[in-house]
């Protein structure tokens, strides 16, 4: 009975993939150029939504210094291509291997925390590698650097393919949240999120876990960071290593709902939404939205996910399970 | 060399001040307001167009400010912050990184992007001779105002019923509402408190340097610093880890000046990694 439900999630999570890639590759040849960046855009930050969400609806870990895992991405990506002289698109993987590794070397650190602590020591972090980098010549100090190596890619293909890496990553991405959410691990992350303790009396290793979530995370983050700093061709310390990046996905998070897979797949679609609708609104948009967060946390603590299904009972990628029925 | 040092004294001595505030929530709720910084930043704000409109010195003025920053806090408190306790870490987190935002743009909007500071008067010249030092009469007033506070806050732990009430509720909060002791006002008049404090600092900082509508994330990171740096529940503790701080920062500015919040967050690092629990835990 269980194993058959947890089937159907898979194959109900597998058609909404399908569906979703099927949008996403007819995309390119009904938009316009315009779009499509905005589309790239799209698929890198919902992709670091997705993840963050994991992290610190799932796993306990809330990083307010996720900006680290975009900003060494993107510079792995740039620096190894450059030096190398290898198209850039190639070379995602070796982006992600940076954010696997960074996240390795910040869990001594950051495992000392928890909670609100571990959230601002996660910051801290993130502004010791964006000094670091702002002040290595090598990385192009506080300037940044751009892709050069960009030059030896067909000017017209140089959309269509930073397209294609931007979706490849975010269906990485979902395929490996649904994959680990469908797993024995996403049961234990679920007892995670809802008590620690209990979780690890029941044999839940919670340090493991969370290491193994970070470096996952972290991987792709990074692989995602990279991505769309593939279509800004540009990047420095300021805008890498932004905390305007997380409080970005932050909103999204907290609009869609935190601690649903969907949540943040309808959050990252309302905020650019907003975001396009509002664009000339300036500062008052970033009041706008800001109060938005606030009453969405107060009042909707399930976010408009929460709300939605609610209203409809039907799970797009769906990683309940039912309970067996007691035996009397 | 020796000038240096006393500076980052001095402005360790106000980043104590921002982090026993902070000290005092997480200590208390296990929750950090992540719009600590930028209520921080509006006090100084809040300090310049009092003293604008009154032409008042901004030492004058402070009492209103530190007042009101107060009621700010408090209200902060008991009408958003109060609705999600007991939904765990992460929303009081959601909620003030909104407010964070909200305040920023808001500063943004009513104050522009330019950085202000407040005109410390004749404080800003005047200075003292001791011995072979010559010391400007603000920093050498500002450290004893932190001085002060820190002890009267000592003291209103040790020795009054809201200090007790308050170190009961941080121990167990249940067992506190039990005992009879109203849990809800302790966490509204700690929230307070905790911003009112930092305001005090907010008015002393401004009128030794700058600040802007997005300086408040950065205070609210030395806020932390010092707490953990001292170790969370000692009060003389998180003193010494605002002097650790301001310290580290004075001598990574003697580096280069873009050098200091790098080795003051390098320290800190350290510090975790070698003692988590702090320099001066109990």
């Amino acid at each position: 009975m269980t194993s058959m439900t947890a089937n159907m999630n898979l194959v109900r999570s597998i058609i909404f993939l399908c569906v979703a890639l099927a949008a996403l590759a007819i995309a390119p040849f009904v938009m316009p150029a315009k779009a499509m960046t905005i589309l790239i855009e799209f698929c890198a930050v919902l992709a670091l939504a997705l993840i963050w969400n994991v992290l610190a609806g799932f796993a306990g870990l809330f990083l307010m210094g996720f900006q680290v895992f975009i900003g060494v991405g993107g510079y792995v990506l740039f620096v190894t291509a450059n030096q190398m002289g290898v198209v850039p698109f190639y070379l995602l993987p070796v982006a992600a291997l940076g954010g696997g590794l960074l996240a390795v070397a910040i869990a001594p650190a950051l495992f000392r925390l928890s909670g609100a602590q571990l959230a601002i020591g996660s910051w801290v972090i993130a502004e010791i590698v964006r000094l670091v980098v702002y002040h290595t010549d090598a990385l192009g100090a506080g300037g940044g650097i751009s892709l050069i190596v960009m030059r030896i890619v067909p000017r017209v293909d140089r959309l269509p393919l930073t397209y294609g890496a931007a979706v490849l990553v975010l269906v990485i991405t979902l395929l490996a949240i649904v994959l680990l959410m469908n797993s024995k691990y996403g049961l234990a992350l679920r007892a995670m999120r809802d008590n620690e303790v209990a979780a690890e009396a029941l044999g839940v290793n919670v340090f493991w876990m969370r290491m193994a979530v970070l470096v996952i995370g972290g991987a792709l983050a990074s692989a995602a960071g990279a991505a769309y700093y593939l279509l800004a061709l540009n990047i420095s310390p300021t805008s890498g290593f932004s905390i305007n990046w997380t409080a970005t996905i932050l909103f999204i998070v907290i609009l869609g709902g935190i601690g649903t897979v969907e949540g943040p797949i309808l959050g990252a679609i309302i905020y650019f939404a907003l975001r396009e609708l509002l664009i000339d609104a300036g500062t008052a948009y970033f009041i706008a939205i800001g109060t938005l967060a606030i009453m969405v946390t107060v009042f909707l603590p399930g976010g408009l996910w929460g709300l939605v299904r609610r209203l409809v009972p039907f799970d797009l990628l769906p990683i309940r399970k039912v309970a067996p029925a007691r035996r009397t | 060399m020796v000038e240096i040092l006393l500076n980052g004294i001095f402005i360790g001595s106000l980043y104590a001040l921002f982090g026993i505030g902070l000290a005092l929530t997480l200590g208390l709720m296990r929750q950090i307001n992540l719009a600590h910084g930028d209520l921080i930043v509006l006090s100084a704000y809040a300090a310049l167009e009092a003293t604008r409109l009154t032409g008042l010195h901004p030492l004058i003025v402070m009492p209103v400010v530190v007042v009101g920053m107060y009621f700010i806090g408090w209200a902060l408190q008991r009408v958003l912050i109060e609705r999600v306790m007991g939904r765990g870490e992460t929303s009081p987190l959601l909620i003030t990184f909104g407010l964070s935002m909200v305040l920023q743009s808001a500063m943004q909007l009513a104050f522009t992007a330019d950085t202000a500071s407040l005109d410390p008067g004749f404080l800003g010249p005047a200075s003292v001779q001791i011995g072979p030092l010559t010391m400007g009469l603000l920093p050498i007033i500002t450290f004893g105002v932190s001085v002060g506070v820190f002890a009267l806050t000592a003291a209103v732990f040790n020795a009054t019923n809201f200090g007790r009430s308050v170190r009961a509720t941080a121990d167990d909060a249940r067992t506190a509402t039990l005992m009879g002791i109203d849990t809800k006002s302790i966490f509204s008049t700690a929230m307070g408190l905790s911003i009112a404090v930092s305001a005090v600092a907010a008015i002393f900082f401004g009128m030794r340097g700058t600040f802007g509508p997005f300086v408040g994330g950065n205070w609210m990171l030395y806020a932390f610093e010092t707490v953990i740096l001292g170790g969370l529940g000692s009060i003389w503790g998180t003193f010494a880890g605002g002097l650790i701080l301001g310290v580290s920062q004075a001598l990574g500015g003697m580096i280069q000046p873009s050098f200091a919040p790098l080795l003051g967050h390098i320290v800190f690092l350290v510090v975790l990694l070698v003692r988590p629990r702090g320099l001066f835990a109990k």
